[in-house]
């Protein structure tokens, strides 16, 4: 998939797993890089943004002996997903019509 | 731990120096984390990390969000530079490096450029505003009007500079936002494909204090039209304005003087930038007649066999040494009784222009700006021998009916007419043009 349009779906989906319960690190990636082609590296920059513009926060809890950092999506993280679904309905339809003639469309 | 995930991490702090520790801890938490959740659900070290990118990559990358985030909340050169370093350690293809190179290279050229514009506006602000002010003490306290018009001018000079110098300072910020996305994106496109995804521009809690500026931008505006306000109503503008342009003024007060010829040999005038106009005239006496503008001084004696007139400035007028380089259309007209032959007459004005009507007895005229037309009347007298012309101009030309004439030399222009009548008109004019008809 072209890299431009994988950028603005990292966001989204980073946001859409957070909203089907609080996560780590480690697991985020290993769901996102599962779903597309990214580098695994390219996540931490993304939360850490996300966290910044208060669309997500972390909090620590302990697991095995050592303090772990769990990411939650906020209020305005859930708004922001929303509007970026808003946007993807578009797309979908874009793309079933460019896709309109397979089975699977 | 394992050896190369330890060196990876060690490569990473390394490569983090510099940033805000917080920033840095952060970063490092997060790996060390992630290293340790990997390893527990059971990942091959050598595997894992070759999912990642180099530490330097990784590094930069995280610069560069960090420093874009800065540049977005104050687009200043301080955080630009931040941005760039970061970029020059994720980047590394030679195209790339060139490219950055210039992109860099110009935005600091133009943020250079913007900066001096600052800073020359800002300093001629600081200058103008005390130099009003000290001309405007120079003014009689008795012209209240000038002195306040002209600190009114000061004052809203100043303004217009420093909302100048405000102006590109402002250019700076879109300027440096503009260049720094175009960094992020460079740095971006050096990771492996997707590996990030911000639009650079993205929406960074607002640019802080926009309020503070625009109150002290409407105060500034407000000084600056108050200036304006205050130096119009003062009705110095408008005079400047006109003797810029060589209007003649609206208020003037006309003054006679004769003087009977007996006795006299010499004439000798100077104004400061009133025309000059000498005539022969009709009447037996010599005749001044003078066309005073309200911020000029005068003083006319006859003694010794000499009539002499001076002129200079009352104080009124701000920059009067300027003032005085452009001329007054008032002017002075001294007529001499037709005929009569004086020994010597001297004209010199320092803006004003000169007009010689005249070609029967020597005359010496000099200006510093102004113009000197030189008219030997033609009345059909043809009997009459012409004078002997002597011209020279440092910087202006020398006219010879509408065409150009005269010899070069080292120090301006020289134009000779020798005549046998033994009478001689000198002409000088340092940057005037001199005129004959």
């Amino acid at each position: 998939m072209d890299a431009q349009m994988k950028k603005g779906l990292l966001d989204a989906c980073v946001l859409h797993i957070l909203t089907k319960g609080d996560t780590y690190g480690y697991k985020l990636t290993r769901e996102i890089t599962e779903l597309m082609d990214v580098s695994e590296s390219s996540l931490y920059p993304v939360l850490r943004r996300l966290e910044t513009q208060g669309f997500l926060e972390t909090y620590s809890a302990e697991h095995s002996g050592r303090l772990r950092r769990y990411y939650r999506i906020t209020a305005s993280g859930a708004k922001r997903l929303a509007e970026y679904k808003n946007g993807l309905a578009e797309l979908k339809r874009i793309i079933d019509f460019i896709t309109g003639g397979d089975a699977n469309g | 731990m394992d050896e190369r995930i330890k060196s990876f991490l060690d490569a990473l702090a390394a490569n983090l120096e510099g940033l805000a520790e917080d920033e840095k801890r952060e970063a490092l938490d997060y790996y060390e984390e992630y290293f340790s959740d990997a390893l527990e659900e059971g990942a091959d070290p050598g595997e894992l990390l070759s999912r990642l990118d180099p530490p330097e990559k990784i590094a930069a990358a995280i610069r560069a969000e960090t420093s874009i985030r800065l540049v977005n909340a104050d687009p200043g050169l301080k955080n630009y530079s931040r941005l760039v370093k970061s970029a020059h350690a994720g980047i590394t293809g030679p195209l790339s490096v060139f490219l950055l190179s210039l992109v860099i290279f110009t935005t600091y050229s133009i943020a250079i450029i913007l900066f001096l514009c600052t800073v020359v506006s800002a300093a001629a602000a600081c200058i103008i505003l005390p130099a009003s002010i000290s001309e405007a003490f120079k003014i009689p306290a008795r012209y209240i009007g000038e002195i306040a018009g002209t600190i009114g001018i000061g004052i809203f000079a100043s303004g217009v500079c420093l909302l100048i110098a405000y102006g590109f300072y402002v250019l700076c910020r879109p300027l440096i936002r503009v260049s720094a996305s175009l960094v992020y994106k460079m740095v971006k496109k050096g990771s492996k494909p997707g590996s990030n995804t911000v639009e650079a521009h993205q929406d960074v809690s607002g640019v802080t204090g926009p309020k503070r500026v625009c109150r002290s931008l409407r105060a500034g505006l407000i000084i600056t039209a108050a200036g304006l306000a205050v130096s119009l109503a003062s009705g110095l503008p408008v005079k400047l304005f006109m003797i810029f342009n060589s209007m003649k003024p609206a208020d003037i007060t006309v003054i006679q003087r004769e003087f009977g010829m007996d006795g006299i040999s010499e004439i000798s005038i100077e104004t400061a930038h009133s025309n000059i106009r000498l005539t022969e005239g009709g009447s037996g006496n010599i005749s001044l007649e003078y066309e005073k503008s309200n911020w000029l001084d005068f003083d006319i004696k006859s003694d010794g066999g000499r009539v002499v007139f001076t002129e200079r400035s009352n104080g009124r007028l701000p920059l009067f040494s300027l003032v005085s380089l452009h001329e007054n259309r008032a002017e002075l007209i001294i007529s001499l009784p037709s005929g009569w032959e004086p020994g010597s007459v001297r004209l010199e004005s320092r803006g004003g222009t000169i007009n010689i009507e005249s070609g029967s007895f020597p005359v010496q005229a000099k200006t510093y700006t102004g113009t000197i037309h030189l008219t030997v009347p033609a009345d059909g007298d043809l009997q009459e021998i012409p004078p002997a012309i002597r011209a020279k101009s440092s910087k202006g030309a020398i006219f010879l009916q509408d065409k150009t004439t005269g010899a070069k030399r080292p120090y301006g222009t020289e134009y000779e007419l020798q005549s046998p009548g033994g009478v001689t008109i000198r002409l000088e004019s340092e940057r005037g043009n001199i005129v004959l008809d």
